[in-house]
């Protein structure tokens, strides 16, 4: 069948909406209206392409489908000669594009009522469409280097969306700030904050696409399967390396462990920004690139088993990554916090799905499961985010300490929230609860048991967290000027209210949904040779009866806290110390953040001055200073000869015509 | 062919002819002699952007010859190449850019030695990049060193004389040692033609040829400011004035174009020598490093940049020092991505100094509500500098990269050259700290006293740092403008 | 020949007092006084070299006496000049020390 109609929508799906990022500033000047209306349209016309390409999934077709041109040209060149640029369609980059488009859309629509009057929109609008474009790229690409383009993109409209209120005034402390002192930050700084540690992330990443290029020789998706078999034996070795490495980029771009730091941080964007890059999009990234990898680690660890290491690094990262954010959230005292603890455990799930898949012989359990709780999760956390931003604007501080007892005021929003909430919680008929036990079952079959635990733990701590900021924001006595609070406009909460309604639909079409994936992914891994004989099996009542269980062990402890309001937190914490301890080691977020600025920012500035005031201005300066007394000292010394005197140069004609005449007789004799 | 072969000869004799007429003009038209000066310069830069194009699509290069001095058996030759085709376009239209912010910049005093001098320094660096020949190399790559050493020395800063001449010594010696180099050469070929060497030296023993050829080296090192040989450049970047500032380093860079030059074109056996190789990227690193911590630690813009450039050199170096045609490609297309991505801060730089009287990064805040176009280029060059993608620094770090990673994975893995290469690699963190961080002082928080006063920025300043802005992005997102060069190598090399 | 030997050794003498004495004097007409002794010297040894003894009787050659004979005349030359530069010195500085004429020193 023809696939260039295809390739073309993916091609159009990201060109829109670059286009419409470049057209912002010329729309500007027309007029705000056309230029709010415009930027909509665009992400709109990208939305409108990926839909088309849902039906591919289920057409009878041979995957995938990519096709391109070449891009850069280095003749003579031994590796890295012909760098193409394609796309690439396949059901996980179908999928992904969808999910990224129509949750940017709805975002969108939500910022022309969230972001209204703000001075800089021409700048947020560009950034939002180049972000929506980069990210579309990203998933569309069909090799590691134009995969990269989009990378690094995401990467800057991340960095310029987050310093959006770059002017860090004081006055707005409580809504574009982050965290209490001492880990208060301004958006300048977060937005530094969260480049430089992806960054680093994207170094490892380059080093791992270099290594690959210079061994397996082609950096093209659909292609490094088959050429990774061709590496000779002694480079071999290289290949976990480099899977590793690249690793280090989605670690790095998710927000897992070491690279976790700068999410929560991330939060002193505005709200829109948060959910569309921090919760549904661009942390994703570094999952999507993770199940990208996934049946090319798998089938490279039938020839070199070292591979099968990169599944068990992405697994116990996700795991201890899910854990350590999923307590973290249990304390804070800001809204947006919660969730952007959240949104780093939730990913630590799905990384824990996938490694876990890789290292058993079902793994579409833990392929399919991650990639549900992926499109699961950017629903509900979208939502989530989207009612924050309301209720922020509403209440006018970001601290949960001055929310309460909104759920009179605000129904719409109310309702939402708990959906959401409820969904993250893994509470049945809700998708979350659907994807969750895949992911916990995912473990279960390969065998790891510690992980599975610690998967059940976490869970206890989400369905505790969840509860406790539904409690705190809509429960309990309202403070003095609530009378003042009101609902959201309609644009605001029309977005949220669907997305928090397809989280309950997706819930409840789960099983057939799930049936759907695991048909399409089989069928598409398994050309991808992968000659393995892998069981879509029934889900053992373990799960279910676990993850049910650890809900209720969570939730109880909250709705008494934070619902009913029958104790209150801070007393229990002061009456015992050992409490109060743990509260403190979580709230400063297990001393991580203070380590990353006390041990590595600070010192290297330090170590800079050291180096220039020590080195360069006492070492090398004096090196040149003394060099050049040197040089004017042996001048000075030769030039006394010059005395001046006339005797003086007479003798040293007489000694010096003495001396000719003994080399002369000397010599020539 | 002939007629576009004698267009090589024009674009470096141009700028040299008028250079005495500009002088000449500099008293009675004052600042506008500036305008006059643009003339040579763009007849240069059509004079090279023909060539190039015709060696963009036939993939050969070009070869002019002129017969000079018979007794030296050598030639006067020109060479429009692969290799020195991006370089020489860099340097007339980054000069020509720079020219147009020398006229709104530049104190009023003695404007038309400035431009004379201006377009000798222009005449001096493109011939130094087009020279075939040896001989024909030093006296330009002299005439580059005396034109600017001037141009310090008068129109700097507070301690112009003091830095100008310790720019001059430390270059100079470094060319002495180049001189012996290429004494060394003669003596042991009987050519000094670049493209004849090969041939000739195909039968000296390799330590001798590395022993020439390191001599050389010392000399490109000292140029490119390089660890233990840079401390010339703070002083020199600092105390020269802003738009000469701007092109050096384009200057400092050419002496990493010599290096690909003679190693790759003139000397392609030590392509081999391992040990060579390592010694450089040893160099490298450490300069990369080094430079980026000195960076971290400056309060005043114009010395951090300088900093940053050292520490860019150093990449520029590790290309070189890959010993494989792809890092060479990459360390040319830093060459040209840091020439213009520099040239935009440095521009900025002056802009600030002249705008708002400081340069201090304490003083300058919030500069983004204030300059919005400063910013925005000012935001491209930087991200240019850190590697970014779609622009061209990115295509430059990367290729340096995979040359370093290829050479040492192909054949029997080489473990140290692997390790350093992966520390080179994950010490860009240094660049994208000391970007943002400056980014931040400079263009983010509150205003401060100095910016609140500040008057407009003049059109003049900011379209040469658009139009480098512009090259900058058109270039990384179609590279092929400049790879596709490769092709057009006079000797093909591993 | 000892008469050779005579000659040379006074000479010698002649020669090594002059360059003593212009190595060593203070005064600028000692200085030309010991010129006038190493050009006396010097001719000394010049016409001894022609001195040719041939069957007991001694002659001069020819050549040396005549080299002797205009070495002289340039000597009685030099000395002049030198006295009149010794007289200029004594009027522009007052003195003949020639340790006072230090000004083209370093």
């Amino acid at each position: 069948m023809n696939v260039q109609p295809w390739i073309n929508l993916a091609w159009l799906s990201w060109i829109l909406p670059l286009i419409g990022a470049l057209l912002t500033p010329l729309l500007a000047k027309v007029g705000e209206k056309v230029r709010d209306y415009g930027a909509v349209l665009f992400s709109f016309l990208a939305m409108l392409m990926t839909l088309q390409l849902l039906p591919l999934l289920w057409m009878d077709v041979e995957w995938p489908i990519h096709g391109g041109f070449s891009w850069v040209l280095v003749p003579g060149a031994p590796i890295l000669g012909k760098i193409g640029a394609g796309m690439l369609l396949d059901p996980l980059s179908v999928i992904m594009a969808n999910i990224v488009a129509v949750i940017s859309f709805l975002i969108m629509v939500y910022s022309l009522g969230y972001m209204h009057g703000d001075p800089g929109l021409t700048r947020y609008w560009f950034f939002m469409n180049f972000f929506i474009a980069n990210m579309l790229l990203l998933v569309l690409s069909d090799n590691l280097i134009l995969m990269l383009v989009g990378w690094e993109g995401v990467g800057l409209c991340s960095y310029a969306l987050i310093g959006y209120w770059y002017q860090d005034s004081k006055e707005g402390w409580l809504h574009y700030w982050v965290g209490e002192p001492p880990e208060a930050y301004p958006p300048s700084h977060c937005g530094m904050k969260a480049f430089m540690v992806t960054r680093f992330g994207d170094l490892l990443m380059i080093a791992g696409i270099l290594i690959l290029a210079s061994t397996v020789g082609s950096l093209n998706f659909t292609e490094l399967v088959e050429m990774g078999k061709n590496v000779p034996a002694g480079l071999q070795p290289l290949l976990p390396i480099a899977l590793i490495l690249i690793l280090g980029g989605a670690i790095g771009k998710s927000a897992q462990l070491p690279l976790m730091e700068w999410l929560p941080d991330a939060m002193a964007g505005p709200s829109s920004v948060s959910a569309l890059i921090h919760a549904a999009t661009m942390v994703k990234a570094g999952v999507y690139l993770v199940a990208r990898l996934f049946p090319i680690a798998l089938a490279w660890s039938m020839s070199i088993p070292a591979a099968l290491n990169f599944f068990y690094a992405v697994m116990w990262i996700g795991a201890v990554t899910a854990f350590i954010s999923a307590s973290q959230a249990a304390v804070s005292s800001e809204l947006k916090k919660v969730l952007a603890y959240s949104t780093v455990s939730q990913i630590g799930y799905m990384m824990m799905a996938l490694g876990a898949g890789g290292l058993t012989a079902s793994f579409i359990t833990g392929y399919v499961g991650s990639l549900f709780h992926l499109m699961n999760h950017a629903v509900f956390k979208a939502a989530l985010f989207l009612a924050s931003g309301s209720i922020i604007h509403a209440c006018g501080s970001r601290f949960l300490r001055d929310m309460g007892g909104l759920r009179k005021y605000m129904p719409i929003t109310f309702y939402s929230m708990l959906f959401a909430a409820l969904a993250l919680m893994g509470l049945p008929p809700f998708g979350g609860f659907w994807s969750k036990d895949l992911v916990l079952s995912a473990t279960l079959s390969a065998g790891e048991y510690a992980v599975f635990l610690i998967g059940v733990i976490t869970a206890i701590l989400t369905a505790f967290y969840s509860l406790r900021m539904i409690g705190l924001v809509f429960y309990g006595s309202s403070r003095e000027e609530s009378r003042e609070v009101h609902e959201a406009p309609k644009s605001m909460w029309t977005p949220y209210l669907i997305l928090a309604a397809l989280s309950l639909i997706i819930g409840l079409v789960a099983p057939m949904l799930e049936h759907g994936l695991e048909r399409i992914f089989s069928e598409y891994l398994l050309l991808s040779e992968i000659s393995k004989v892998q069981e879509v099996g029934a889900v053992s009542f373990v799960v279910p009866t676990a993850s049910i269980l650890a809900l209720i062990i969570g939730a109880i402890p909250a709705y008494l806290l934070y619902v009913k309001r029958a104790k209150d937190p801070g007393e229990i914490t002061s009456r015992h110390a050992s409490l109060e301890a743990i509260r403190k080691f979580l709230f400063r977020r297990y001393y991580l953040n203070a380590f990353y600025y006390r041990v590595i920012a600070y010192p290297s500035i330090r170590l800079g001055q050291l180096l220039f005031s020590g080195f360069e201005r006492k070492v090398l300066d004096r090196f040149n200073y003394a060099l050049s007394s040197a040089a004017c000292g042996v001048s000075n010394a030769v030039r006394k000869v010059h005395t001046g005197v006339l005797n003086h140069y007479v003798i040293g004609m007489g000694v010096g015509a003495l001396i000719l005449l003994l080399i002369f007789l000397i010599g020539g004799a | 062919m002939m007629d576009v072969n004698h267009l090589l000869v024009q674009s470096i004799v141009v700028p040299l002819l008028f250079s005495p007429i500009i002088f000449a003009l500099g008293k009675a038209l004052k600042r506008n002699v500036g305008w006059i000066t643009l003339l040579p310069l763009l007849y240069s830069a059509s004079c090279l952007l023909i060539p190039s194009y015709l060696i963009y699509i036939h993939g050969e290069s070009l070869l002019a010859s002129y017969r000079w001095a018979p007794l030296l058996g050598s030639d006067f030759a020109l060479l429009l190449d692969g290799i020195s085709a991006p370089v020489a376009l860099t340097i007339v239209i980054l000069a020509a850019i720079i020219c147009v912010y020398s006229i709104s910049y530049m104190e009023e005093r003695a404007l038309g030695a400035y431009f004379a001098l201006y377009l000798l320094f222009v005449s001096g660096m493109l011939g130094t990049v087009l020279s075939a020949n040896l001989a024909a190399f030093f006296i330009f790559f002299e005439l580059m060193l005396i034109a600017s050493w001037l141009l310090i020395a008068i129109w700097g800063g507070s301690e112009r004389e003091r830095a100008a001449l310790k720019y001059f010594v430390y270059t100079e010696a470094g060319a002495l040692l180049l001189l012996a180099g290429i004494a060394s050469t003669y003596a042991a070929t009987g050519t000094l033609n670049i493209l004849e060497i090969p041939s000739k030296a195909a039968g000296l023993p390799t330590s001798m040829i590395a022993l020439i050829v390191s001599l050389m080296f010392v000399g490109f090192l000292v140029k490119m400011a390089i660890f233990p040989f840079h401390t010339w450049l703070p002083d020199a970047y600092t105390q020269a004035p802003m738009p000469i500032t701007a092109i050096f380093s384009a200057m400092t860079g050419i002496g990493g174009y010599a290096a690909i030059r003679v190693l790759y074109t003139g000397f392609p056996q030590l392509l081999k020598a391992w040990n060579f190789g390592i010694t450089l990227t040893v160099l490298a690193v450490i300069t990369m490093i080094y430079g980026g911590y000195m960076a971290l630690a400056q309060g005043e813009l114009k010395r951090l940049l300088a900093y940053s450039s050292m520490s860019q050199m150093g990449y520029l170096l590790l290309g070189v020092a890959s010993q494989s045609i792809i890092g060479a490609l990459g360390a040319l297309l830093i060459y040209t991505a840091h020439g213009f991505a520099k040239a935009i801060l440095f521009m900025a730089s002056g802009l600030f100094s002249k705008n708002l009287g400081s340069d201090k990064l304490d003083e300058l805040g919030g500069l983004a509500g204030k300059m919005q176009l400063t910013s925005i280029t000012f935001m491209v060059g930087f991200l240019s500098l850190m590697g970014f993608p779609p622009l061209l620094g990115f295509w430059g770090e990367l290729f340096v990269f995979a040359g370093s990673v290829y050479t040492a994975l192909s054949g029997s893995i080489d473990i140290l050259r692997f390790l350093l290469t992966m520390v080179a690699i994950l010490s860009a963190i240094l660049t994208a700290g000391y970007g943002l961080w400056t980014i931040k002082r400079i263009l983010f928080g509150e205003p401060s006293e100095r910016v609140k006063a500040a008057k407009a920025e003049p059109m003049l300043m900011i379209i040469p740092m658009l139009i480098s802005a512009i090259l900058i992005a058109v270039l990384g997102i179609h590279p092929s403008l400049l790879t596709k060069l490769l092709a057009a190598l006079s000797l093909s090399s591993a | 020949m000892i008469l050779h030997e005579l000659y040379f050794a006074a000479s010698l003498i002649l020669i090594v007092v002059g360059l003593y004495a212009i190595m060593s004097k203070r005064n600028i007409v000692r200085i030309v006084i010991g010129l006038e002794l190493l050009t006396l010297g010097v001719n000394l040894t010049i016409a001894t070299m022609g001195l040719r003894i041939i069957n007991g009787s001694s002659s001069v050659d020819a050549l040396a006496q005549s080299m002797v004979a205009i070495s002289m005349a340039i000597g009685a030359a030099i000395a002049a000049l030198a006295l009149s530069l010794a007289i200029n010195i004594y009027r522009h500085y007052g003195t003949f020390d020639v340790r006072k004429l230090r000004r083209l020193r370093w």
